[in-house]
């Protein structure tokens, strides 16, 4: 089955998905469960986390994750261990070995898990019932664990409610793994089968002999909106609606109701899910084209259930009830109160998983998930939150040990990965070794979701892998290759299998926008801090100004901040007009990447394919740098003290630690206002807007490239080739066909070859807003304008607005004491702040970094960064 | 006649007068060019044509078929185009900074110094054209009026001022050349006996009389070009060299690159004169004009050039780490230690250790090892522009956009077809115009050659002597060629005389043409 999820066997409401409520944890212990990208409604949870997340708030959670391969969530936690998935049983038994409840399962732990684990006891003690412990396991034993553990610390009377059950992923494995073994042995067999958004033949590890069973079953349906790998083993298909073509309704919690209504007409001759039901069950008549059989359904139940509820009294007219709800396309009444159930469960007994000397987690990849949507493009060319690897499936293992194993751990545009191959039973499958750090040793970590279309099933242009100068690359049959390779056929209903690996023959390339993955100490691109530093120190301390020396009027050395130097006149956009700004918060960011593939759509982004991301050509406006600490920092981007020369450091910080902390860092067109790619362009293609902005004039643009050199962001793109016409990008491009033109913005120009291209602040967005306040006849409002990544982040880590405005959320943010520009010194001016990141934990060497000198300047923490030597640093302070 | 200090070497060896100066620069003119030259404009020609195809696919398809990336926007188009410029740098350097400094041993090598750096200023100027996302739209770097609202260029911008840098000194360059060889193409249309080619070169020569009036004007022209053009060798690469400077990247934001690059293209454009001149003067028999001391001055200038070049990267290496600027430090460890490092220590072999070898006279003056270490300096110069350019950007401010450069085969075909389209150009010019400055040459055949040079005032009886030993030394392999160099100097040691040296203002050859 899915190993996805039938966690939280209550013992006493077997098979319900309590609600959670991160904003309510005080401390946070992950076991596993990546809730911040594939578990449960992440997307939700990401915006609770984040929410308490803020060191400004009134009180930041700390997040404790005890996990196998360095996931979202992991990337984000202020302790992370590294554990085999094995080894969740004995965690949780050790955590609750600290209150006191013995299990019969082992609580024994490394050294190095059991002082985070000791950290997270610790913690736990101290927030007792605002707490909340998450794991995604599907063992029994182990979520019996967890629930006790939950029970211990009081969280189901606050952060987890089991009286409002999240509805999704309630599968019944047992039904379904009779169901399966029925059609593939013949024995009790069904006639009819119907298949609903489900694809059973790509999903099930035995797959291919379902599919040879489906065949011998009188009547199989499908319903679906491709062809794809069990729709186009069924006898019908019943084409549905694609879910912007669809009006539907949803019960996302027993409290929560959601609708949906379409966006757009159907484009092909398809009837919704819900239409074709009600058809065959005789309650209604095909509808065509411009069916309101679904409307009209949903709209009579809303008004039976909704509307004519007694508690309903705020509309009295079913009208502007039902016009409310469309529009809010949400309906939430207060969840029932948690309360807290008897465990009534026995630690005795319990088994925890069976581990091996080589664990394989199966996760879900934050672009990709399930495969659901593997020919989409742009899902496929974003970048991994993680390894920054587009368009491909691999195994990830910790650079520690490939280089014990004689993997390469390094690779660029012509230097590939080795393959490795894995057998788990009868099942096997070679892919590319990805050196991720963080993952814990004897455990390589594999996504699910890859290998769709095996057998060329029509699931879309994109979902194979295409050739350098154009078409598929193909299988003996002529038949497109699928791309990854689909890594349920090893699921074993859990979210890891024992198995084996060895090295197979040959480099695999690797198309990553990434290949350089930590920030070398760089203290003016990252910064960071604890919670306790950023409490108790001066901002100097953490954030530190950047002086520069000048001769004062007496003559003598004195310094100033460098933003107060000057090579040019000042652009004229302070204090008239607006002035637009963004800062990002690196505390909230978490790196999901919804801004990156928010800022794609929006922008008309073109998709170049995987041998043009190889070749560092991806043109994505908006990136996400991902660093990842080295042994050399104490933190991203603050240096440890060191006696090495600088070629011995600089060689030994490009290496990631073995289980490194890690920033995420929105990278976009900083729009400075001494922009050094104006400066440098012949032809004045690139020029700055009385309102602040880097404005790009692709008509104009000649495409010397000299502003993309010049640019100290490095986020200028240039269409090295026509890409809605080039023949490399037919099949994945979407601007290549009639069809795929549809997704394109109106708004925005699709560019030509030969231009550059970078992120505009959305300026279609904020002229459409400066506009729609021009009609009113009033000024444009703090908060009106939003760009798509910062409409898209679920964290609201990204602010827009009219940094002009003093009382605007930008310029409040902007002249927050945790705001910095990065690569400041450089004196560019960016429109663009970042937010120190906070984290919550204790980090001895960071503190000691970062100190104030005693002259009151120049903190100690950008130690050798911006003043470089010591001596020098003397020189230029007296 | 004004005489030249005897201890000075002899630039025209031999006992050669004004007419044998004609027959051997017009020989190869006007005789059949012999198989050789077929062969090596054949291949030069099919190398040129391969080239012009990658640029024909480069044009069709975009910039994306070479090897650049988001990081790399530039690497090799910008590295060629800084070498070839950098090699064109030499012609006029020699023709007009020499030609003010009086420079008498110029005048064999002016010539095909100036064609060189023009053809090499062509192969520079396709590269800022081909790299262009749309060249069809490069004219807008023209301040031109337009028709979009009167558009203008940005005068911020160094590749503006590349734009008027090249075409200034392309055009001076140009002109110069050509009044330069009018009197040559003069020359030869009185000798041309077919008619095609007797018309040919009689407008090429623009009605020339070689009447005093001419010359005059000839002299006049030149002094003045040489005067427009002397800043220009200094101007242009400078410019050249704020397409980095004036940028913000490390290892480009560089203030010493003015100095530096111009040096560093006076060093690349002499090796090439070397190379080129090194085959012309054998193929086409001009050993006694084009000679081991010819070859040691500009060895010199290499040495010169070179320890310059030595020590602006050192300069380089101490104010990376003396300024204290984490990413200038880091930018110049990264060159020196980092994946391109060969490229760095090739630069560092080809500029800085071999010129250094030119302090042995007896290297300097070898024949071999000067094409050997022309050849060396001229790779060891494509690499310091690589190393400059792609070593700076390949790993700049955001470690996360480090990245690799990895040339695509594009990029050597076109580099490459420039080298043979160069070579398409110049042997052209060796068959069809005078290689060397005939008229020019003449007029120092009684101060600086051999035979005049020795007379005794009474014109004496020394001759038979000398051009024995001449023939000896135009045929002596290199070994000996500096023992035999030596000894002549001690010979002529007591021929002392003290005359102060100028250029020889009136004297007539066979031809006729009398020069003021």
């Amino acid at each position: 089955m899915i190993p996805s999820m039938d966690p939280e066997d209550t013992t006493d409401r077997d098979g319900i998905i309590p609600s959670y409520d991160f904003s309510s944890a005080k401390t946070i212990v992950g076991i596993g469960a990546d809730f911040l990208n594939s578990w449960l409604m992440p997307t939700v949870f990401a915006g609770q986390y984040a929410s308490r997340r803020n060191p400004d708030g009134d009180w930041m959670s700390q997040h404790f994750q005890f996990e196998s391969m360095m996931s979202i969530t992991g990337s984000n936690a202020d302790y992370r261990a590294m554990i085999k998935p094995s080894e969740q049983a004995s965690v949780l038994a050790y955590l609750l070995k600290e209150f006191g409840v013995s299990s019969s399962v082992s609580a024994n732990l490394s050294e190095e898990v059991k002082a985070i684990a000791n950290n997270a006891a610790k913690a736990l003690k101290k927030s007792k019932g605002e707490s909340l412990v998450v794991c995604d396991s599907n063992n029994k034993s182990v979520q019996m664990l967890v629930n006790k553990l939950n029970h211990v610390l009081g969280a189901y009377s606050k952060t987890i409610n089991v009286n409002d059950p999240i509805n999704m992923f309630r599968s019944e494995d047992e039904k379904m793994d009779k169901f399966v073994k029925s059609v593939i042995s013949g024995k009790g067999r069904p006639d009819a089968v119907v298949f609903m958004g489900v694809n059973p033949v790509y999903t099930l590890s035995n797959g291919a002999d379902f599919a040879k069973g489906l065949e011998k079953i009188k009547t199989t349906v499908a319903v679906s909106s491709h062809a794809d790998e069990t729709a186009s083993k069924c006898k019908f298909i019943a084409p549905s609606h694609h879910d912007l073509e669809a009006w539907a309704d949803y019960a996302v919690t027993n409290s929560h109701y959601a609708i949906a209504q379409p966006t757009i007409r159907p484009l092909h001759n398809t009837a919704s899910t819900l239409e074709s039901v009600l058809v065959w069950a005789g309650k209604a008549k095909r509808g065509g084209k411009d069916s309101k059989v679904a409307y009209d359904y949903i709209k009579g139940l809303w008004e039976h259930y909704g509307f004519n509820d007694p508690n309903q009294t705020k509309y009295t007219d079913f009208h502007s009830y039902w016009t409310n709800i469309v529009h809010n396309s949400c309906h939430g009444s207060e969840a029932p109160a948690a309360t807290e159930p008897a465990f009534t469960g026995s630690l005795s007994g319990l088994k925890a998983a069976k581990g091996g000397d080589l664990e394989i987690v199966l996760y879900q990849k934050a672009g990709i998930g399930t495969g659901l949507q593997a020919g989409n493009p742009w899902l496929q060319e974003m970048p991994d939150p993680m390894t920054k690897v587009t368009w491909d499936n691999y195994i990830t293992m910790n650079p520690v040990e490939m280089e014990k194993a004689g993997y390469v751990t390094t690779y660029d545009q012509e230097n590939g990965l080795n393959q490795a191959t894995i057998k788990v039973g009868d099942a096997s499958f070679t892919l590319p070794v990805y050196p991720l750090p963080g993952q814990a040793f004897g455990t390589v970590g594999v996504a699910l979701g890859y290998g769709r279309g095996a057998n060329a099933e029509k699931i879309g242009k994109a979902a194979y892998q295409t050739a350098q100068y154009g078409g598929y690359i193909t299988d003996e049959n002529d038949n497109p290759k699928p791309i990854g390779a689909n890594a349920f056929m090893i699921a074993n209903g859990d979210m890891f299998v024992a198995g084996s690996m060895t090295k197979a023959e040959g480099l695999y390339p690797i198309a990553a926008t990434q290949i350089q993955h930590t920030a070398m100490g760089r203290h003016s691109v990252v910064r960071e801090t604890t919670l306790h530093g950023y409490e108790t120190k001066d901002k100097e301390a953490y954030n530190p100004t950047h002086l520069l020396g000048f001769l004062n009027e007496e003559g003598e050395h004195d310094t100033k901040p460098v933003s107060e130097f000057d090579l040019w006149d000042e652009h004229p956009v302070e204090n008239i007009g607006h002035r637009w700004g963004m800062t990002i918060d690196l505390s909230s960011c978490i790196g999901c990447g919804s801004c990156l593939i928010a800022c794609q759509a929006e922008n008309n982004v073109p998709v170049v394919g995987k041998d043009e991301v190889r070749k560092g050509r991806e043109m994505h406006w908006l990136r996400i740098d991902r660093y990842f600490a080295s042994e050399e920092e104490a933190a991203v981007g603050s240096r440890k003290d060191h006696e090495k020369s600088k070629i011995e450091w600089f060689a030994d910080a490009e290496h990631p630690a073995a289980n490194p902390s890690v920033v995420h860092m929105p990278m976009m067109c900083h729009h400075c206002n001494h922009a050094p790619c104006e400066t440098v362009c012949p032809v004045a293609a690139t020029t700055h807007s009385n309102e602040g902005l880097n404005q790009m004039t692709y008509n104009r643009c000649i495409g010397t490239r000299y502003c993309a050199n010049n640019c100290p962001y490095k986020v200028r793109r240039f269409n090295w080739f026509n890409y809605p016409s080039y023949k490399a990008q037919a099949e994945i491009n979407p601007a290549q066909d009639d069809l795929g033109r549809m997704v394109l913005n109106p708004d925005v120009t699709v560019r030509t070859r030969g231009v550059m291209e970078k992120c505009s602040f959305c300026v279609q967005r904020i002229q459409a807003t400066k506009l729609d306040a021009k009609s009113e006849g009033r000024p444009v409002m703090d908060g009106e304008l939003s760009t798509a990544c910062s409409d898209s982040c679920p964290t609201n880590a990204i602010i827009v607005g009219d940094w002009n405005d003093k009382e605007s959320m930008i310029r409040k943010s902007a002249d927050d004491k945790r705001a910095y520009q990065a690569l400041e010194e450089i004196g560019v001016k960016p429109n663009v702040w970042f937010k120190v990141k906070v984290r919550n934990n204790e980090n001895k060497e960071l503190d000691e970094l970062q100190v104030v000198e005693a002259h009151g300047h120049g903190g100690h923490g950008d130690h050798g960064d911006d003043h470089g030597h010591d001596e020098h640093k003397e020189n230029t302070h007296h | 006649m004004h005489k030249e200090a005897a201890i000075r070497e002899p630039l025209i060896l031999g006992h050669k007068t004004y007419h044998d100066i004609t027959e051997d620069v017009c020989k190869p003119i006007e005789d059949k060019a012999p198989r050789m030259w077929y062969i090596l404009f054949g291949i030069a020609l099919i190398i040129g044509l391969y080239g012009v195809g990658c640029i024909l696919y480069l044009l069709g398809t975009g910039v994306g078929v070479w090897g650049l990336n988001k990081t790399i926007g530039w690497a090799w188009d910008i590295t060629n185009f800084v070498w070839w410029v950098g090699i064109g740098h030499a012609g006029t350097l020699i023709s007009a900074v020499l030609l003010l400094f009086r420079q008498k041993w110029r005048m064999a090598i002016n010539r095909s110094a100036e064609a060189m750096t023009i053809f090499a200023v062509f192969m520079a100027g396709l590269f800022p054209l081909i790299h262009m996302g749309r060249l069809w739209l490069g004219y807008w770097v023209l301040p031109i009026p337009n028709h979009f609202g009167s558009l203008w260029v940005n005068f911020n911008s160094p590749l503006l001022w590349d734009v008027f840098a090249i075409s200034t000194y392309l055009s001076v360059s140009l002109v110069f050349w050509y009044i330069g060889l009018i009197p040559d193409f003069a020359t030869i249309r009185d000798r041309a006996k077919k008619p095609i080619s007797k018309k040919m070169y009689s407008i090429m020569s623009f009605g020339w009389s070689g009447r005093a009036k001419h010359w005059n004007r000839f002299e006049l022209v030149s002094l003045v070009l040489a005067g427009l053009a002397t800043p220009l060798v200094f101007s242009v690469h400078s410019i050249v060299s704020f397409d980095f400077a004036t940028s913000v990247i490390p290892g480009w934001h560089t203030t010493i690159f003015p100095p530096y690059f111009v040096a560093g293209a006076v060093f690349s454009g002499f090796a090439m004169v070397q190379t080129l001149l090194l085959v012309m003067r054998k193929a086409m028999k001009l050993e006694a004009y084009i000679h081991t001391k010819h070859v040691e001055y500009m060895n010199i200038v290499i040495m010169v050039t070179g320890s310059i070049v030595g020590t602006a990267y050192i300069t380089e290496l101490f104010v990376s780490w003396y300024s204290g600027v984490e990413y200038e430090a880091y930018a110049f460890i990264n060159r020196a230690t980092g994946p391109y490092w060969w490229a760095y220590w090739a630069m560092m072999t080809c500029n800085v250790i071999s010129p250094q070898l030119m302090w042995f006279r007896r290297l300097r003056r070898s024949l071999l090892f000067t094409f050997i270490i022309s050849i060396v300096v001229n790779i060891g110069m494509w690499f310091e522009r690589y190393v400059i350019i792609v070593t700076s950007i390949h790993r700049d401010y955001l470690p996360s956009s480090w990245s690799m450069h990895y040339p695509s085969h594009i990029d050597l075909g076109v580099y490459v077809g420039t080298i043979g389209l160069f070579f398409v150009f110049f042997l052209l010019f060796a068959r069809y115009f005078p290689v060397l400055a005939l008229n020019e040459v003449k007029t120092i055949l009684k101060s600086s050659g051999e035979y005049y040079k020795n007379l005794p005032d009474d014109h004496g009886h020394h001759e038979a002597e000398v051009v024995v030993e001449v023939k000896e030394e135009v045929e002596v392999v290199i070994e000996e060629d500096t023992a035999t160099e030596e000894e002549d100097s001690t010979t002529e040691e007591d021929n002392n005389d003290d005359e102060p040296k100028s250029e020889d203002n009136d004297s007539s050859d066979e031809d006729g043409n009398t020069k003021e």
